[in-house]
């Protein structure tokens, strides 16, 4: 009964993590087509946004951790970057009232349930022949003890992984199933991790369960035990843990990020102020212009020199900006993220968190790989700024903020001639402009060689995954955990049922 | 009666499981203070940032317009009781940021400790405990408390006596309930000194109040498991069989169906992603129209000779769009509402979160009091535009075009003056109305357990007769 339970619980969860898979890959695609649309229609380069987007991983269904299926986006900005650990690309992001839900996947079902029947198989299988009187009867057999041992936990184990593998195996044709899934060979790899892992910590829990019955005296005792030892393990670390991490990490210095930043921005100001000083613009009817945004069109020559110069200094204060901003914010948020790494730091305590913090390992859904990717992001932000100094140094910076043809008419074409009234809005002359910048503004909307040529943008290739072995590294403490109290439970049990004695 | 009550008593003072069980409740209440304990000095530290930070933003405010332009922020207010029940809302958003200039809707802010990495997590509040491992104990103190005896004969001892079969089931439900009430009395009071011993909480009659609301529900709570435990007791041959099922129905009813809940939501109701942005969007394109439409802001002497005519219409538009944009807010908002209502509903099919939402509405918290926060927030923005549009109307001199800053009144205006926010708690109409349902079904399912368990004790079967010694797992 109980194993029919499990699998249809597996088969349920699995079906709603797919489902919801497919919504998310929907999202991601979404993002991707608004991304290439971005740079398709970019004329400046500050309209240039070439995010990092990756695809939902299938794997993490299974134990959806932090990543939980979706994609991930790291914004890519000259004056901005995002800290932390990206975006999530996928449904319910924004819901902060669906957050406040737990979600179940395939581990949590193997680290509460399985691991339950694993006690319930494992409690009685020293005592109960003990207290049935057919322990006798089975020592009284001319095999040696150590072998009767043996076939008693392998039996035990295969009674679990029996219906373990099964459960698995209705999870992956479920996931199969759904087209919006596909598996690299790398993947696979960690599938079969990923159930090798989960038979471990069951073998483990029944070992335990067989230690702790060929210690105590009766089987009543020994079920209570196991139990309460499920209870504070399972349900309770389980619980406990990130409150706890949770207060005993600082609270994190928001106010003075606020603060901190005004003042960079106050100083920023201040310099821009005293360079504008240093350098004047041309009179009014040179700066005379179109604009929206971050755009300017139909400047005069001059006004376009006075702006590529301030462009130029602008773009230093900008990254300049981006960097104190990182600084600071990354100093506010590590507190916050440090809860989470010590939630999965000292999960090793208890084999049942130990397991589900290893199974985000694996399924790269933990806060570590998420903190991966974003390096990748940083990393290629960088990347990104030197191609646009390369750019700006090889053309000009005037393709900061205009798409204007060299050879543009300047909407005040004669500047000189012009007085501060004609200049004035509503003007016979500027309402006479006015009507040619509308019919340049439908000309150039036409205008295919407005467009960047983006064709040597860097691609950012997919270097944002931790391959395998990166992923073992980061699960080996853990895993050694995991295998040591393995063999101390099977020795312990082995050991006590090779020299019992009756009394 | 009582002495089935007092024999059931004694053997469980006397046994393992007993003690450990006392063991564990009192180590989940220690973990409970101390980590509210340490919340509450953060909490007491934020919160005088905020009121600093307000403080500081009042000051600034030297004339009518000042007041008009600053940006606002107000706070929701801890309930005071997050140790006994948070439902996690606590480290949602919980402020607002607004002004009374047009066009400045409120967006929604942290306000104390948001950690969005650790949202997937429940603190260990009093509910937790009761709601997990409280059920979890009724199942290990009762899963043999008729199997048992069953199987070791003793049963038949107590049947011969002259007590009905139903006052034998009510003394030993008594007892199993005596024992798991002082457990969590004895938690509880632990929890609270602590944190009485770190001045996090102030012992007093609300205070006091609440933790009586708790405890009736948890009598509830814990009777509907201890009923169900002795019925299945009753119903099945051996108590490892009993046990499997108690502990296979607890999983699925108190860890499982909880856990679904988000991902059932999430496909039951269609929902629109990005409502927070649109309803930005809708203003930036309003205002990108009105610039290409030639409506600009003008210098304040320059608009003066037509009497602010452009700057009139300018802010009548914006007006409308603010409407628009808060109506784009609203359907989002609901239809998110609506999702969480689907969710809270899978919910409700397990006792544990009968019992949660009923404590979260008789504490006047839960997603009630965020709803409520958030209604008070909106007003109390409409509250300070009448004031400031008073103050405005108040002077000749000023050219009256509500709200836009720059072409209001100049009089002085002292940031103290414009009226506070302070959340009122959800009325006694309000958290009835969050609470009824789930009360009436954690009361329904107490009852339907208790009548399921007297029908089980007192339908004549073959439990009467001894089971064999060797098939029990008690047998020894």
């Amino acid at each position: 009964m109980a194993l029919a339970f499990t699998v249809v619980l597996c088969l349920l969860t699995t079906l709603m993590g797919s489902l919801e898979f497919s919504v998310s890959v929907d999202a991601y695609q979404q993002a991707l087509d608004e991304r290439l649309e971005a740079l398709n229609e970019a004329t400046i380069y500050p309209r240039v946004e070439p995010h990092v987007l990756v695809p939902p991983q299938p794997v993490q269904i299974l134990a959806r951790g932090l990543a939980g299926g979706n994609g991930r986006r790291f914004e890519v900005f000259v004056d901005e970057y995002q800290e932390g650990s990206g975006e999530s690309v996928g449904s319910g992001e924004y819901d902060d009232l669906m957050q406040t839900l737990v979600r179940i996947d395939f581990s949590t079902v193997v680290a509460i349930l399985l691991s339950f029947l694993a006690v319930v198989i494992g409690f009685d299988c020293i005592s109960g022949e003990r207290e049935q009187g057919t322990l006798r009867l089975l020592l009284s057999n001319p095999v040696p003890r150590a072998h009767i041992i043996a076939a008693k936990l392998v039996g035990g184990m295969l009674s679990l992984w029996v219906p373990l593998l099964l459960a698995y195996v209705v999870a992956l044709s479920i996931l199969l199933g759904n087209g919006d899934v596909q598996f690299s060979g790398d993947d696979w790899l960690r599938l079969g991790l990923m159930l090798a892992l989960s038979c471990l910590v069951l073998g483990l829990v029944f070992a335990f369960s067989a230690m702790v019955s060929s210690i105590t005296h009766n089987s009543a005792t020994s079920l209570t035990v196991c139990l309460f030892v499920w209870l504070i393990a399972g349900v309770g670390y389980m619980n406990c843990l990130p409150g706890l991490t949770r207060y005993g990490v600082p609270y994190p210095p928001f106010w003075e990020y606020l603060t901190k930043m005004r003042e960079v921005r106050q100083t920023q100001a201040g310099e821009m102020e005293e360079w504008e000083a240093r350098n004047p613009p041309p009179g009014a009817a040179y700066m005379k212009s179109y604009s929206a945004g971050p755009l300017t069109r139909y400047s005069h020559p001059r006004g376009n020199a006075w702006r590529e110069q301030r462009a130029r200094f602008r773009f230093d204060q900008m990254l300049e900006y981006a960097d104190e901003d990182f600084k600071y914010r990354t100093a506010n948020q590590m507190p916050l993220a440090q809860q989470e790494f010590l939630v999965d730091k000292w999960a090793v305590l208890s084999p049942l968190t130990n397991y589900r913090s290893l199974m985000k390992y694996l399924a790269r859904s933990s806060l570590d790989d998420l903190f991966f990717f974003s390096h990748f992001g940083q990393r290629y932000r960088v990347t990104y700024v030197d191609y646009l100094r390369t750019k700006m140094s090889s053309a000009s910076w005037r393709r900061w903020f205009t798409d204007d043809p060299v050879d543009q008419e300047p909407l005040v074409p004669d500047p000189e001639s012009v007085t501060a009234d004609m200049l004035a809005d509503g003007s016979d002359f500027m309402s006479s402009r006015a009507e040619w910048l509308e019919r340049q503004q439908e000309l150039a909307a036409r205008d295919p060689a407005r467009t960047l040529d983006l064709t040597d943008l860097p691609k950012y290739g997919d270097g944002w995954k931790r391959t395998l072995g990166q992923s073992l590294t980061l699960m080996m403490p853990g895993l050694i955990v995991l295998l040591l109290s393995f063999s101390l439970c099977v020795t312990i049990t082995v050991l006590r049922f090779v020299r019992y004695r009756f009394a | 009666m009582t002495i089935v009550f007092l024999h059931q008593l004694h053997d469980h003072l006397i046994s393992l499981r007993v003690q450990l069980s006392m063991i564990v409740v009192l180590l989940f209440f220690v973990v409970n203070g101390t980590m509210y304990s340490w919340r509450m000095e953060t909490q007491a530290q934020v919160d005088s940032q905020l009121t600093a930070d307000l403080s500081r933003r009042l000051d600034g405010i030297e004339t009518i317009r000042d007041a008009v332009g600053a940006g606002l922020r107000v706070a929701n207010q801890p309930t005071g009781t997050g140790f006994i029940v948070e439902s996690g809302f606590d480290r949602m958003w919980g402020s607002l940021w607004f002004g009374a200039e047009t066009g400045r809707i409120p967006f929604r802010w942290f306000a104390r400790d948001v950690n969005f990495w650790m949202s997937r997590f429940e603190n260990t509040d009093w509910t937790l405990i009761v709601r997990l491992v409280l059920s979890f104990l009724c199942i290990m103190l009762a899963y043999d408390g008729i199997s048992g005896e069953a199987q070791r004969g003793t049963l038949r001892q107590v049947f011969a006596n002259p007590i009905s079969r139903g006052r034998v089931l009510v003394g030993k439900f008594a007892a199993h309930l005596a024992v798991l009430l002082v457990a969590t009395l004895l938690g509880t009071v632990v929890s609270l000194l602590i944190q009485t011993m770190h001045g996090a909480v102030e012992l007093n009659g609300a205070l006091l109040w609440a933790h009586l609301l708790f405890l009736v529900a948890t009598v509830v709570y814990l009777s509907l498991f201890l009923f169900i435990t002795l019925g299945i007791s009753a119903l099945t041959r051996t108590s490892a069989s009993s046990l499997v099922l108690l502990t296979m129905t607890w999983a699925v009813f108190i860890v499982v169906i909880p856990q679904c809940s988000f991902l059932i939501a999430m496909q039951a109701v269609e929902h629109e992603e990005g409502w927070m942005f649109k309803s930005y969007d809708v203003m930036n394109e309003a205002r990108e129209t009105l610039t290409k439409g030639g409506l600009a802001l003008r210098d304040s002497s320059l608009a003066g000779q037509d009497g602010f005519a452009v700057e009139r219409q300018v802010a009548q538009r914006i007006e409308e769009v603010e409407k628009e944009q808060m109506q784009v807010r609203r359907h989002g908002f609901a239809q998110q509402l609506q999702r969480y209502e689907v969710a809270r509903a899978v919910n409700l099919l397990s006792p544990g979160f009968a019992f949660q939402y009923t404590i979260e509405a008789m504490l006047k918290t839960g997603v009630a009091k965020r709803e409520s926060f958030f209604r008070q927030a909106l007003e109390h923005r409409l509250v300070v535009r009448e004031f400031v549009g008073h103050r405005d109307a108040a002077d000749p001199d000023s050219p009256h075009v509500r709200y836009l800053p720059g072409y209001m009144s100049m009089k002085p205006l002292d940031g103290d003056e414009i009226p506070r926010f302070q959340e009122k708690p959800l009325s006694f109409a309000e958290s009835f109305a969050a609470g009824v349902m789930p009360l009436t079904i954690l009361v329904f399912e107490a009852l339907g357990a208790m009548l399921f368990a007297l029908w089980r004790s007192t339908a004549p079967t073959s439990r009467d007769t001894p089971l064999p010694r060797t098939e029990g797992v008690d047998g020894s």
